[in-house]
């Protein structure tokens, strides 16, 4: 005799559905709202998609400081980079962007910014930077230390970088002020 | 007695497998990997105001080492490439900073423990208006630049080394740094008050091979105006001074030559007796106006000059120019003073030297006059247009 299966109806609580959608939703409105507003976003991580390029026309900042680091990579778990620090800066014709391929064809996934934008609290993770660059008050320097990283130091009171291109590992904007903000992905030929 | 001779021969053995050990730990240990100092590579480095000076400075190994400092008040660095290796728990890390382009710092500083160069000797403490320096190592381990445009710059950070070879040490700094501090102090300030040579063994000689200097100069004026005129003057300072004496000499010889054949005749004249006496009148009296002439002549020479260029409705060509020069050079009065008299000419003068200044490079970006002495200017602005082809038109108003 086979033993009967038994069916367990089970019920959703509606008043618990019903509040944490509720809540999910306000939370997310409340978000996109304040960015909408200010325009302003705060502490933005932009890691863990591998390397990526940052090109821009024209960047000024002020604080900056140059020292290098070992950070993971679309490629390796630890890689050589240079960590720049920058206070405070703006950035006219801002692109980030990416290539994926996908079945054999490359795909690119570019954010563009069409007005200037201004971060604070900057950190980029680069392993290459290629640019025009102006420095005020340039220090290169060794220190004498058993940590690595502490044993040569580039700074400037301001860094004006022209026609630039970045090989980024790692961004994190402590704000973000990036209006006229577009995100497209278009098929490339590479 | 058994238990005695396993005591040796246990003894034996734990001595020779400490030394064993001792012996392998030394080849164990890996290469210790030198990231003293960032090593800077220029093809060429061209400077005004350069002063070198022994300091004291931190590296990465320590608190506190003589070193070579240059002070720069302004340079432009063709070629440049900035490395500097650190040992990362990953193993070598070269952090690259290569500029294509040239680069241009004001107010820069340099601290370094060794250096090869091709240039002319530096000195402790001594102000060079004008330095060159090609095939440029050095091992810095400070660097300052109150304003700094590096031209396609390109930043790299990669495993391994991508360092070039270090050159050695200088050797003064080597002696310094086997002192005592105390004592290290008061060498320095001798070394400084006494001017001594610091990237030579003698004031003269150059780290250069032999001939380097020669070869310096050569090719540094083909490439731009601004940058290598400043280094004529220093293989050839004397040429200036000496030929505006050619013009001064040589209007004195058409004075003495006429007196020759007037002399001789004479003798036959005066073996004859009265009648010959009186025809010496009219002999003598040609003399006056070769004389009188001659001095007019020698007047009109230094009057020319200004004459000259007023008419030429103030069009300069490349005799004039010279004249002109090398009559302020006599005079020892700048360009735009030699026509003081006349307020137009002067006008045009003033003009003039700007724009051979501007040329030399002896003008700064404010529009200031770089200071330097009237009569080295002059003599670069000789220089400068002594290779124009004869005739040439140097300056129009």
């Amino acid at each position: 005799m086979e033993s009967p299966v038994q069916l367990v109806e089970g019920t959703t609580s509606k008043k618990v559905f019903w509040s944490a959608l509720g809540a999910g939703i306000l939370t997310l409105a409340l978000l996109l709202v304040s960015f909408g507003v200010s325009g302003v976003a705060y502490a933005v991580p932009i890691a863990g998609v591998g390397d990526f390029y940052v090109e821009f026309d024209k960047l000024v900042g002020t604080g900056y400081t140059f020292y290098p680091k070992m950070g993971e990579t679309g490629t390796s778990d630890s890689a050589p980079q240079g960590t720049n620090l920058i206070e405070n800066l703006t950035i006219d014709n801002l692109q980030l962007y990416k290539d994926f391929k996908v079945g054999g064809e490359w795909i690119r996934v570019k954010i563009a910014a069409s007005k200037p934008v201004q971060i604070s609290g900057l950190q980029h993770d680069a392993d290459l930077i290629e640019a025009d660059a102006k420095f005020q008050n340039l220090v290169v320097q060794e220190k004498h230390s058993d940590d690595w990283q502490k044993q040569f130091k580039q700074t400037s009171s301001t860094i004006v970088l022209e026609h630039a291109k970045l090989k980024t590992h790692y961004l994190f904007q402590k704000t973000i002020n990036m209006n006229g903000m577009k995100l497209t992905v278009e098929k490339i030929n590479k | 007695m058994w238990w005695k001779s396993k005591f040796i021969l246990l003894s034996c053995s734990l001595t020779l497998m400490f030394l064993s050990i001792c012996s392998l730990g030394k080849s164990v240990h890996a290469e210790k990997l030198d990231t003293d100092g960032f090593i800077i590579e220029a093809d060429r480095v061209v400077g005004s105001g350069m002063t070198a000076s022994i300091v004291k400075q931190e590296t990465t190994e320590n608190d506190q080492k003589p070193m070579l400092r240059f002070q720069y008040q302004s340079a432009t660095i063709y070629g440049m490439r900035l490395t500097k290796l650190v040992d990362s728990a990953n193993g070598p890390v070269s952090i690259t900073l290569k500029a294509s382009g040239p680069v241009t710092v004001k107010g820069m500083t340099v601290d370094t423990t060794a250096i090869s160069f091709k240039g002319a000797c530096i000195k402790a403490s001594e102000t060079v208006p004008e330095l060159g320096m090609e095939d440029v190592v050095m091992v810095a381990h400070y660097m300052k630049a109150e304003d700094s445009l590096i031209e396609k710059l390109v930043l790299n950070t990669i495993s391994g080394n991508a360092g070039s070879e270090k050159p050695g040490k200088l050797q003064v700094l080597q002696d310094l740094s086997l002192l005592p501090l105390n004592q290290l102090d008061k060498e320095v300030e001798k070394i400084s008050a006494g001017h001594l040579p610091l990237t030579c063994a003698d004031g003269s000689k150059t780290d250069a091979p032999s001939g380097g200097i020669g070869k310096i100069t050569d090719p540094i004026q083909d490439v731009t105006d601004v940058v290598t005129k400043p280094l004529d003057p220093v293989t050839k300072p004397l040429e200036p001074i000496l030929k505006p004496l050619d013009p001064v000499t040589k209007p004195l010889e058409p004075i003495l030559k006429p007196l020759d054949p007037i002399t001789k005749p004479l003798e036959p004249v005066l073996k004859p007796l009265e009648p010959v006496v009186k025809p010496l009148e009219p002999v003598l009296k040609p003399i006056e106006p070769v004389i009188s002439s001659t001095t007019e002549k020698v007047e009109q020479v230094v009057k020319s000059v200004c004459e000259q260029m007023e008419d030429a409705k103030g069009v300069i060509h490349k005799e004039l120019a010279l004249a002109l020069i090398d009559e302020a050079i006599a005079k020892k009065l700048p360009l735009n003073k030699v026509c003081q008299s006349n307020t137009s000419l002067t006008k045009e003068l003033q003009s003039w030297e700007e724009s051979l200044l501007k040329s030399l490079g002896l003008i700064d970006l404010l529009g200031k006059v770089i200071v330097q002495d009237p009569i080295q200017q002059l003599n670069k602005m000789r220089d400068n247009i002594s290779k124009t082809k004869d005739g040439a038109i140097i300056f129009t108003p």
